[in-house]
């Protein structure tokens, strides 16, 4: 019933959009009837002369259609602003997703000698790596489950010994709470494949980023986890990266600091590629 | 310790029929589980004669782990995508064909050898094809990536180690038809009499999965061909010394699994199911599956 009361109602909206029908032209005015003349010698009768046909209505009107309603102007809120930097399509941190990002770290690796068979545990010697590194992530596609998914990547290079990573997975949004102001969360995870100079490997990896400061700063617990039987070296290597975002001005750029640890070992001995660090450095969103 | 699939396929159907007869509303959905895009992450057990077991040894590990499943999403069509890729690459810039002949001049005998490339009209049309079966693997009604690590250090108190993992795409409308590729590594440490025996099941192959919505949940059989079954030695499969005089043991199959799945309050996923790693002997193994979907 609603639904036809609906659709008369565009049905007569319609019809007011069409143009006005012109209305039927008047009858011609009959011809003047000559007053009576009173009984007098009779004269001739005079005929007048035929009248003028009655002019044509002007031709139909067209109401111009109405002007669009100006709308009033609109005063973008806070609540709002923080919408917009607030979305769940945006995987790194709360509001980002790219980092671009430089480091350094700072920790131990086997002290073995070049081309030396891999041992048992053994002396331990310090190691100082600087690196590079580029994430993004993008969540695009919509889940039956009310969230994002979408795909990661991650690449970066590494100093001394060099060492080359580059990795791929899916990514999904897992758990949102607030809309961008102070304490919202974001619980995310990904799942993936990569390799560097050391294995091929699988990962998982979870996320947790909060809101410090509404739209200034954010800050992001991240992890990756790769198991023994997923690394085709029989490595395991944890990730954990604590970092924070500083948003300057208004737009999406945001300047990172961040702090990191690295441990790639393998349970039985001591491989080349083993490395236990901690480190941190500066980013930036690209994205 | 056996378990018997008429049985459990009787009980799966009982309990399908009984769901089905819309006499009360069912809190399990098993098109959503057929249709829904989404990820679960849960936990998986497994036990009996599953594909980690040795039949020939009789050796049935007890296997716990973590399940990540991409349901209908990227994962699985990006991978298979990505190979189609690299596969055409490499088939456009392989010989089309290569001949020898030899024959004999003078004190020497000549071989000569012609090898024949593809024109670059046959690249374009190869280039042309690939990006098609691409477009394709993107475009099919269902994708699946499931992937089940294993570990007795981490979590469970199982006694298997290692991942597994399949990817498929398929289409279909009332019968889902899948395949795709997979792979995995697990060794499980079974006590056969005293004797700590390591089981090393390997799979590189093609699954083939058919499965159906009936009511409120989702009947899968799957069939994983396993490449790896060829080619091992009849004395790997029985109980045998290693180089460092540890007892080890090779299981092989080509499985067969038939599960039941649906999604539970519209946010659980559930999965039982049992495995026959020959489909005429009555040695069965059985998997529980339970997560979360997002």
């Amino acid at each position: 019933m609603k639904s036809a009361l609906i659709l008369v109602a565009l049905t007569r909206i319609a019809f007011a959009d069409e143009p006005v029908p012109a209305e039927p032209a008047p009858a011609p005015a009959p011809a003047p009837v000559p007053a009576p003349v009173p009984d007098a010698t009779p004269e001739p009768i005079v005929v007048p002369p035929a009248p003028e046909p009655a002019p044509l209505p002007p031709p139909p009107v067209v109401p111009a259609p109405a002007p669009a309603p100006v709308s009033a102007p609109t005063t973008v809120t806070s609540h709002a602003r923080s919408d917009d930097y607030y979305d769940r399509k945006r995987g790194i941190g709360m509001f980002h997703s790219s980092r671009l990002a430089l480091g350094v770290l700072a920790g131990t690796e086997p002290n073995l000698m070049p081309g030396a068979t891999p041992g048992v545990e053994g002396p331990k010697k310090d190691v100082v790596q600087g690196s590079l590194a580029f994430d993004g992530v993008f969540l695009g596609l919509p889940s039956s489950y009310g969230h994002f998914h979408g795909v990661e990547f991650s690449t970066g290079l590494r100093s001394e010994p060099i060492d080359f990573w580059a990795q791929f997975g899916t990514a999904v949004s897992l758990f949102n709470l607030g809309h961008g102001g102070a304490g919202s969360i974001r619980l995310g995870g990904s799942f993936g494949v990569g390799f560097n100079f050391a294995h091929e490997y699988a990962y998982i990896r979870g996320r947790a980023a909060a809101v410090i400061i509404p739209q200034l700063i954010d800050a992001e617990l991240s992890a990756q986890w790769t198991p023994s039987s997923a690394s085709s070296a029989n490595y395991e290597e944890r990730a954990i990266r604590i970092s924070a975002w500083y948003r300057p001005g208004q737009g999406q750029r945001a300047f990172e600091a961040y702090v990191e640890t690295i441990k790639r070992a393998d349970a039985h001995a001591d491989l080349h590629r083993e490395l236990s660090a901690v480190g941190g450095g500066i980013g930036m969103t690209l994205f | 310790m056996t378990y018997h699939l008429p049985r459990v396929a009787a009980l799966s159907l009982a309990l399908s029929l009984s769901l089905t007869s819309g006499a009360f509303a069912s809190p399990l959905d098993g098109k959503l589980a057929q249709d829904g895009l989404g990820i679960e992450v849960g936990a998986i057990v497994q036990g009996g004669r599953s594909e980690f077991a040795s039949n020939d040894a009789g050796l049935s590990p007890s296997s716990q782990g973590i399940v990540i499943r991409d349901r209908n999403g990227l994962s699985s069509r990006m991978v298979i995508g990505l190979l189609i890729a690299v596969a055409g690459a490499m088939a456009q810039v392989s010989p089309k064909s290569v001949e020898s002949k030899s024959y004999v001049s003078g004190d020497y005998v000549v071989t000569e050898t012609t090898t024949t490339y593809y024109s670059e009209a046959e690249k374009a049309q190869m280039r042309e094809q690939t990006s098609k079966s691409i477009d394709g693997v993107f475009s099919t009604k269902f994708s699946d990536m499931e992937l089940q690590l294993y570990s007795r250090d981490h979590f469970g108190v199982g006694e298997s180690s290692g991942y597994k993992t399949n990817f498929y795409v398929g289409s279909g409308e009332s019968i889902a038809l899948e395949s795709g590729f997979g792979f995995g590594v697990v060794d499980s440490i079974v006590d056969a009499g005293g004797t700590p025996t390591t089981v090393t099941y390997k799979y590189f192959g093609m699954p083939f999965r058919a499965s159906v919505v009936a009511g409120p949940l989702r009947l899968a059989l799957s069939y994983e061909w396993n490449w790896l079954k060829y080619g091992v030695p009849r004395a790997d499969r029985l109980v045998h010394m290693d180089e460092r005089g540890n007892a080890v043991v090779r299981t092989v199959s080509h499985p067969w699994h038939f599960d039941v799945s649906s999604i539970a309050l519209g946010r659980v996923s559930l999965t039982a199911g049992v495995t026959a790693q020959q489909i005429r002997k009555t040695d069965y193994g059985y998997y529980l599956q339970a997560g979360v979907m997002f």
